[in-house]
This record gives structure tokens, C-alpha cells and sequence, in this order.
């Protein structure tokens, strides 16, 4: 019995340690660099460069979104006849919070032939009409834009290496389970773009996805996630006052009277001033 | 030079928010008000939400009334019962402030109810100020002698519970702090204000304290609601930064100094008519907020 318990334990941590040598062996198709934004304290927003490569032949959209939830909004109106205030509330079920496409051609060029709708790449076809009317969800996708949050950015999607990082080019066969079986995998071609986030940005987990289009369909061609977490001192505090916010609470207050306290004493009048 | 607010979940500019402190500190300093009603409005004209602004005002309060209470009790000129009167009022209404807070949050109106508020407070105090401040520049001074008590002195007489306030050398029903406070705390969780720029008035014509105990006891309610509020906000709403109220502070801390030193050197009715002018740019500016058509139709509910 102990035997075979020990073999399991070997078996396992070969397992483990053999999986980075088959994640080299078959390299994603995608890579996001960095494919971990850190929100330090001195996080600014961030850009993520994406590389990818695509069988030849094919244009393409790079899509990265959020996971889908419920948005609660209200909808400003006049009041009084001259105050502006919120007049109903509107409730978005399944939108996320960031939405941000990079594409290689006019999405209006390929819609004619490929049905776009299923695969979320316009505002139109993430929030139907059914969910919001035109003249909101304009409202909607422009204060999302203002925040750097929602972005469609046509021919944003460069064919090539970036010149940034040469080093970048994603390795030759790497889509291979992901393409079309029809094209080889010296009938490639690389493409390049960023993705830029702004500070506000939440974090979370992020898919990034390849849509191809090619003869009047599209098709997945891969996906990977971007990470997004707060590190460090921002964490900490985060917590400290998610968590334990009554302990923030008293830690503030009382960091904020021993500064006071300092400030008097060190400012204080001298005795000929004071009177 | 940026830094991330974790509560705020932004990034803000380090001088810019410093030298907020510092501007508005120089004019506390130089006006002899406590700034706090001018900090939040300005930090949400910065893009600060309303929530978090407030909140994070009522911390850096904290320090401030803090420094202010330490060199007042170094002078005797705290009346610590009428303080403590005060304060229960203050710490009563600031819990139900941010109880208050809570509700129009969840209601998707807490940034509205503040801006009107502000607006409603800043061009009361705004309009007072600069016609006092124009009156006294035309040597038109006011006569408050009248032929017999007025409706709120015999009002404030018939109360029951009488206390006597000996630092303050006066007597008044204990119900008349309690409900001041009460009014001054509740401002203070919406506003994110001390309240002083309401206290000292309260003080001097509704209490009829006497001016060398005003201030100091004024800071020391103040430094209590403010601790209540900002524990209460921490504790039920998150939207206390402390990042953001130290950086304000460290530039207030510098500007009040330069202020106070710089005022010493001005009238004092020149000043106040500054200051007038001042709150109410503030005012007009947030006016201008609400009656203007925003530039998208749809919002947050309950902020950011």
C-alpha cells in the first residue's frame, strides 16, 4: 500500500515538473506581453502588446473582455426643468466591464459576407437592442470609451512583428491544433497590436481571443487570459480596507492624529507669539 | 508622478493632489476657515468620485483639527463641556449621515445630493460673507441691539434642561448644542466637511459664546465627528482613501503655515470678501455642474 503511494507521489511531481517542457514543445498561439498586469502604487493604466500568428490568408480580430456582469446604471434626465439627475435606473445583466477589439480590417468590410453578431466584436452585438436602445447604449459605450474602458480600434491589428520587441514573434507551428487543418504551418503570418488600459481598470481575469475571417466565415483561432491583480503595499491596503474596514478605519484616524499632533507641535507659537 | 489610490481604484497626480492641499491650506490659513468645504468640490471637479472625496476630506480633517486642538488646549481656550455637548450631537449626526449616505448610494442620487448641497451651502456662506465683508468696507456696521428679546432668544429661554458652560460664561438649555451638532454632523458625513465654516457662526450668534473659545471649541467637535465619520465611512461604505487624505494633508500642512503667515499682513474685511469670492467661484462651478447638460446621459449608479 505504501508503495503505491509512493509511486503516485513520484508519478505526480513528474507530472508537474514535465508540464513547462510541454508548454515549450507546443507554444501558444497568442501571447500577451505582460500576460500579468500588476497594480502596484505606481500603476498608470497599462499597455499589453499582443502577438499572434494566423494562417495566411485570413484577417482577423483580436477581442479582450471581461467576464460578463450585472451593470447598474442610471439614466440622467432634466428635473425641476433645469437640474440634471438621475431619472430611472437601468440594469445591464451580462456586460463586462472592460471590452476592447483590435482588427485588421473595417469590421464593416467583413460584415456583408460573415455573420458577425455571434461573436461579440461590436457594441451593437454585445448589447442588443433588446438589452438597451441605440440612443443609451451610445451613451453607454461613449462613457465606457471616456474611461478607456471600452475601445474598437479598426486596423489596429498590424501584419508583421512588432518593432518593439522583435523577440516577440510567436514561435512558427504554434497554432497548429488551432487552425484549419488546410493551411501549414510555414503559411503563416504574424500580427501585432496593444491593448491600453486605463488606471481604473479592476482586477480580474481577461480573455483574449483570435477571430479569423476567411470565405465568408469566421473562425476561433485561439485564446489565452490576461491577469490582472493588485500587488504589494496596494493590496495590502485594499484589504485592510475591504476586509477590515472598522481596523482601517481606527488606523486612519489615529495615523492622521499623531500627524496633526506632530504638525502642532512642530508649528506651534513660539510664547512670544501666542498672545 | 503618479500614484494608485487602492480605494479610489485610480491613479492621481502627486503634485497636483499636494498642491490642492497646499492651495487649499494656504487659503484656510490665510482666512482662518477650516477648508474642508472647498477640498471635497475641488476634488471632484479632479475626478475624484463624491463619495470617496467627502470621505477622504473627513480624514485629512482628522489631522488638521487635530494640530489645531493641540496648540488651543496649550492656550485654554477649548470650553470642553459645551465640546462635549457638541460632539454627542456631532457623532449622532454623523452616524446618520452616513446611514444617509448608504441609502442615496443605493438609490444611485449620493454624488446629486452632494453637488446640491454644496451648492445650496457654498452660496448661502458665499453671499453672506461677501456682503458682511462689503458692509464692513463701508463702515456700515450692524447693530444687534434690540428693544426686547428676539423670537429665537425667547425660544431658546423657555427650553428645558439648563446647563451652565462656565468657560463660555453662559447658560442654555443642553438640547441647543445636541440639536447644533446633530445638524453639523450629518453636513459633515454628506460633505465631508468639518462643519467649522457653520459651527463658528452657530457659535457666536445662536450659542452667544464668547470669540476666544470659539474657535478652539469648534476643532475640538470637529476632530471627534470627523474620527466618527471616518471610522463609520470605513467601516460601512469603503470609500475612505487614506493615500489620498495624507498627500492632502502634507501640502495643507505647508499651505495653512504660509497662509496664516501671509494673513497676519491683510484687513481682515478684504479677506473676507477673498473669501467670499472664492466659495463662491466653487459654487458657480458646481452650479454649472448641474444644470449644464453632462456629456453622457447615463451614469453609475452609486458612483464608481
Amino acid at each position: 500500500m505504501r508503495r503505491v503511494a509512493f509511486a503516485l507521489v513520484v508519478h505526480a511531481g513528474l507530472a508537474v515538473t514535465a508540464s513547462p517542457v510541454m508548454g515549450q514543445s507546443q507554444p501558444s498561439p497568442i501571447v500577451l506581453d505582460p500576460q500579468t498586469v500588476k497594480i502596484g502604487m505606481t500603476f498608470d493604466g497599462a499597455s499589453i502588446e499582443v502577438r499572434c500568428r494566423i494562417p495566411s490568408g485570413y484577417e482577423a480580430a483580436v477581442r479582450l473582455m471581461g467576464r460578463p456582469e450585472r451593470q447598474e446604471l442610471v439614466r440622467l434626465g432634466k428635473r425641476a426643468g433645469f437640474l440634471w439627475m438621475g431619472v430611472g435606473a437601468i440594469t445591464l445583466e451580462s456586460v463586462p466591464a472592460v471590452f476592447q477589439v483590435l482588427t485588421t480590417v473595417p469590421l464593416a468590410d467583413v460584415a456583408p459576407q460573415i455573420t458577425l453578431a455571434p461573436w461579440s466584436l461590436r457594441y451593437a452585438d454585445l448589447i442588443p437592442d433588446r438589452v438597451l436602445d441605440p440612443t443609451m447604449r451610445a451613451q453607454f459605450v461613449g462613457l465606457k470609451e471616456h474611461e478607456g474602458l471600452f475601445a474598437i480600434r479598426e486596423g489596429g491589428l498590424a501584419r508583421g512583428a512588432s518593432v518593439s520587441s522583435p523577440r516577440g514573434a510567436v514561435p512558427k507551428g504554434a497554432p497548429a491544433q488551432a487552425m484549419p487543418a488546410a493551411v501549414s504551418d510555414d503559411k503563416t503570418e504574424l500580427l501585432h497590436g496593444h491593448f491600453r488600459l486605463p488606471a481604473g481598470v479592476r482586477p480580474g481575469d481577461y480573455s483574449v481571443e483570435i477571430i479569423g475571417f476567411k470565405d465568408r466565415r469566421a473562425v476561433r483561432l485561439a485564446g489565452t487570459t490576461l491577469h490582472i491583480e493588485h500587488v504589494g503595499v496596494a493590496r495590502a491596503l485594499r484589504r485592510l480596507a475591504l476586509d477590515h474596514g472598522l481596523a482601517y478605519g481606527i488606523a486612519a484616524s489615529l495615523i492622521a492624529i499623531v500627524v496633526g499632533l506632530l504638525t502642532g507641535f512642530i508649528f506651534r507659537p513660539k510664547s512670544d507669539e501666542s498672545h | 508622478m503618479h500614484l494608485y489610490l487602492p480605494i479610489a481604484g485610480n491613479a492621481i497626480n502627486v503634485p497636483i493632489m499636494v498642491g490642492l492641499g497646499g492651495l487649499v491650506g494656504f487659503l484656510s490659513g490665510l482666512f482662518g476657515v477650516g477648508g474642508g468645504f472647498l477640498m471635497t468640490p475641488l476634488l471632484m471637479m479632479l475626478g475624484i468620485p463624491a463619495t470617496v472625496a467627502a470621505a477622504s476630506d473627513s480624514n485629512q480633517i482628522v489631522a488638521a483639527s487635530s494640530s489645531g486642538c493641540y496648540a488651543h488646549s496649550c492656550a485654554r481656550t477649548i470650553d470642553i463641556r459645551m465640546g462635549l455637548f457638541l460632539l454627542v450631537g456631532g457623532v449622532a449626526g454623523g452616524t446618520l449621515g452616513v446611514q444617509l449616505i448608504k441609502v442615496l448610494r443605493s438609490l444611485g442620487a449620493a454624488e446629486f445630493v452632494i453637488r446640491v448641497v454644496y451648492v445650496l451651502m457654498l452660496g448661502g456662506i458665499g453671499t453672506y460673507m461677501l456682503f458682511e465683508g462689503l458692509h464692513a468696507l463701508r463702515g456700515r456696521r450692524k447693530t444687534v441691539a434690540v428693544a426686547r428679546p428676539s423670537f429665537y432668544q425667547r425660544a431658546i429661554e423657555a427650553l428645558p434642561f439648563k446647563l451652565s458652560f462656565p468657560r463660555s460664561k453662559i447658560t442654555i438649555s443642553a438640547i441647543v448644542p445636541l440639536v447644533l451638532g446633530v445638524f453639523v454632523g450629518v453636513l459633515a458625513a454628506l460633505m465631508g466637511v468639518g462643519g467649522g465654516f457653520i459651527m463658528v457662526p452657530v457659535m457666536i450668534y445662536l450659542l452667544r459664546m464668547p470669540m476666544h473659545v470659539v474657535v478652539g471649541t469648534s476643532l475640538f467637535q470637529i476632530l471627534f465627528t470627523c474620527i466618527n465619520v471616518t471610522i463609520l465611512q470605513s467601516y460601512m461604505n469603503h470609500t475612505v482613501d487614506f493615500l489620498l487624505a495624507l498627500l492632502l494633508l502634507l501640502g495643507s500642512v505647508i499651505g495653512a503655515q504660509i497662509g496664516v503667515r501671509l494673513g497676519k499682513g491683510l484687513k481682515g474685511d478684504q479677506l473676507k470678501i477673498l473669501m467670499s469670492l472664492v466659495v463662491l467661484v466653487v459654487m458657480v462651478k458646481m452650479l454649472l455642474g448641474l444644470i449644464l447638460a453632462p456629456d453622457f446621459l447615463i451614469a453609475y449608479k452609486g458612483g464608481h
